[in-house]
């Protein structure tokens, strides 16, 4: 009953686009709305209007475009990173379980920003210089995780969530290294590693936008050949698909796309796992309209974890890493009892 | 025949092809000449290398030496794309991580043929629609493939398979999962692509489907291309030298139908039960009086 509902719903046509979109105007307003000082919707429509450089502006202009406006933005563009990271991931290694964090891609990032950040780099050579750094971090681990979980171009789950363990643990006892060599920088890479969008700026999403969008776009793109690889590697061969070429592709594409977020954020958690999961409960796992409603949903998720984490707590801010994982991590848990009941 | 008339019209031309893996010799000189729009069986004991020839055929696995030609095209220099609209292989075990549906995965065998990044055009849906009525599982078209049955999976790859619309088939036990009339419904259907002029080559564990279906056999064994026959040509002594059997070569009044019946291991000196006759004994290897009413009908 259950695959025939689903089966169903693929065939709606234009409804999950239409939701999408509802839900992303919603969390949006939301969050521009909600926070320490509530802004009715109406003002935020006059205040869009207005533009950024508006005279005799009154106090909540000046946090709509200097806080609220980057800070929704950038939730929107790094939860729709992880979701669509997280589907490519998911079907790379042909594993509900994969995702940038539990694969410890996001690890990798982290270590490469937080070299970034202790070595000076973001004020040396820019901000830009941060994703780069970060992307380094985040290919490098994506690549180690690959080649231990992947046999005869078949993965296996413990293998897979494994090695993520293992290279998470490895790059988190590097970042305590460095925290004790460079102890002036301990607060702030402590709180940076816990993920957290309180340092969002127009400067950030635009250093992050340009990566997200290349990263997003490339894995937009190979969508077929991810769904060919559903039957195996081999099966995929047969298809015509160049499986070599696509798994490079999507590895570098899949850290770009995580690493342009954990750039400013630190790692942010199961974002990547539980959107390609439920969406793709929803409208299926064709990766052509998984990739971008899992964008959407993403982002949307994020935008909401966000708000939740600056008004829980008030006058303090939760990281917001603290809220996605709290979600995130019995799902993680269910998946998990699943994936061994059917035996992968 | 002189060989460049051989050549002329092939579907698969294989010359001198060796493959090792890991230092173990898997395939050893093999040659084989298949013409065009023909059926043709690979058969031979389990470890001979049948799986390990269709997929070096197929352009998977690089031989070390040698070389395979595929409609006059070397296979191992193509393009993906180019080799997969020409050639494709189907294996008995490809099961999907996911719940897509039977037409999603039939579709895609257009992924050779399509320019667009995401669209489908008109001509992959008819013949997705084609190749899912050719299989008989345009009913199954909405349902995961994760929750079918091993032989409907299998049809969905066959239909995946004709779907890509190649000249050259290349199938691994098509009928591994298939109960009987699915079986004769399969032979059917690897009828009709042959009658539309493509070759297909295919490994069976069932000398006798093969016998009754395919227009050549190649036995292999041990790496090696052992016999090359015509069906009428099959033997005793092909059957006991390529799997080590003794067996009797049954066949109707008509001459129509033949059937490999093994009875003992060769080296043994069991004599064979008695069959229904009460004919019995490897003195007699033929029985030519007809009257096996089970496959006479």
């Amino acid at each position: 009953m259950h695959n025939k509902e689903r089966a169903a719903a693929r065939k709606l046509g234009p409804l999950p686009a239409t939701v999408s979109v509802a839900c992303f105007i919603i969390c949006v307003s939301l969050g521009l709305s909600l926070g320490s000082v509530s802004i009715p919707l109406k003002d935020i429509i006059a205040s869009l209007l207005a533009g950024p450089g508006a005279e005799d502006a009154p106090t909540e202009h000046t946090i709509l475009w200097t806080l609220r406006f980057p800070r929704v933005l950038l939730a929107f563009v790094e939860g729709a990173s992880l979701g669509v990271a997280g589907a490519a991931m998911q079907g790379l290694f042909r594993n509900p379980m994969a995702d940038p964090y539990v694969l410890g891609v996001s690890s990798g990032a982290s270590l490469g920003a937080v070299l970034g950040i202790t070595f000076g780099a973001g004020r040396a050579l820019g901000l830009w210089a941060l994703p780069v750094l970060a992307f380094a971090g985040a290919f490098v681990s994506t690549g180690i995780v690959y080649v231990l979980a992947t046999r005869n171009g078949r993965t296996d789950t413990w293998t897979l969530l494994l090695s993520g363990i293992a290279v998470s643990s490895l790059v988190s006892s590097l970042i305590a290294f460095l925290m004790v060599f460079f102890r002036q920088r301990v607060e702030e890479i402590v709180f940076w590693t816990m993920g957290g969008l309180s340092r969002a700026s127009w400067k950030a999403l635009a250093s992050a936008f340009p990566y997200a969008l290349a990263g997003v776009g490339i894995l937009w793109s190979q969508s077929k050949a991810l769904n060919a690889f559903s039957f195996g590697e081999e099966a995929a061969f047969h298809m015509g698909v160049s499986v070599e070429r696509v798994k490079r592709r999507i590895l570098w594409a899949s850290s770009l796309t995580t690493a342009s977020c954990v750039a400013f954020t630190g790692p942010i958690g199961f974002i990547g796992l539980i959107v390609p999961h439920v969406v793709r409960l929803f409208i299926g796992p064709d990766h052509r309209w998984l990739m971008p409603v899992s964008a959407l949903a993403g982002g949307n998720a994020l935008v909401l974890a966000d708000l939740l984490a600056r008004t829980i707590t008030p006058p303090l801010e939760t990281p917001v890493g603290v809220i996605t994982s709290l979600f995130g991590a019995p799902f993680f848990l269910y998946l998990l009892v699943k994936v061994r009941r059917r035996g992968m | 025949m002189g060989d460049s008339m051989i050549r002329a019209g092939l579907g698969i031309s294989v010359s001198n092809v060796r493959f090792a893996y890991d230092g173990h010799k898997i395939l050893d000189d093999i040659k084989l000449h298949i013409p065009k729009g023909t059926f043709s069986a690979l058969l031979g004991p389990n470890g001979a290398g049948k799986s390990t020839l269709l997929k070096v055929i197929s352009g998977y696995l690089e031989p070390q030496q040698g070389e395979v030609l595929v409609c006059d095209k070397r296979v191992h220099s193509m393009k993906d794309r180019d080799r997969s609209r020409l050639i494709t292989y189907v294996a008995p075990d490809y099961r999907s991580s996911f719940e897509f549906t039977v037409e999603e995965a039939v579709m895609m065998g257009r992924i050779p043929h399509s320019d667009s990044l995401i669209g489908s055009s008109a001509r992959d849906i008819e013949a997705a629609e084609r190749a899912m009525l050719a299989t008989k599982i345009i009913h199954l078209r909405d349902r995961p493939v994760t929750a079918l049955s091993s032989g409907e999976q299998q049809r969905v790859q066959i239909a995946r398979a004709i779907c890509q619309e190649p000249e050259v088939l290349l199938l691994d036990e098509p009928t591994a999962h298939l109960d009987m009339s699915f079986e004769l419904e399969m032979m059917d259907i690897l009828g009709q692509l042959v009658g539309q002029g493509r070759t297909v080559l295919a490994v069976f564990h069932d000398v006798n489907l093969a016998l009754r279906n395919a227009s050549t056999l190649f036995f292999l064994k041990q790496g090696e291309l052992v016999e090359s026959i015509h069906p009428d040509r099959i033997s005793p002594e092909i059957i006991e030298k390529v799997y080590g059997v003794k067996a009797r070569i049954l066949e109707d009044s008509g001459g129509k139908f033949r059937c490999v019946v093994p009875y003992s291991l060769a080296g043994s000196t069991d004599t064979p039960r008695e069959t229904p006759e009460g004919r019995s004994g490897p003195e007699t290897p033929q029985v030519n009086e007809g009257g096996f009413p089970v496959w006479l009908s």
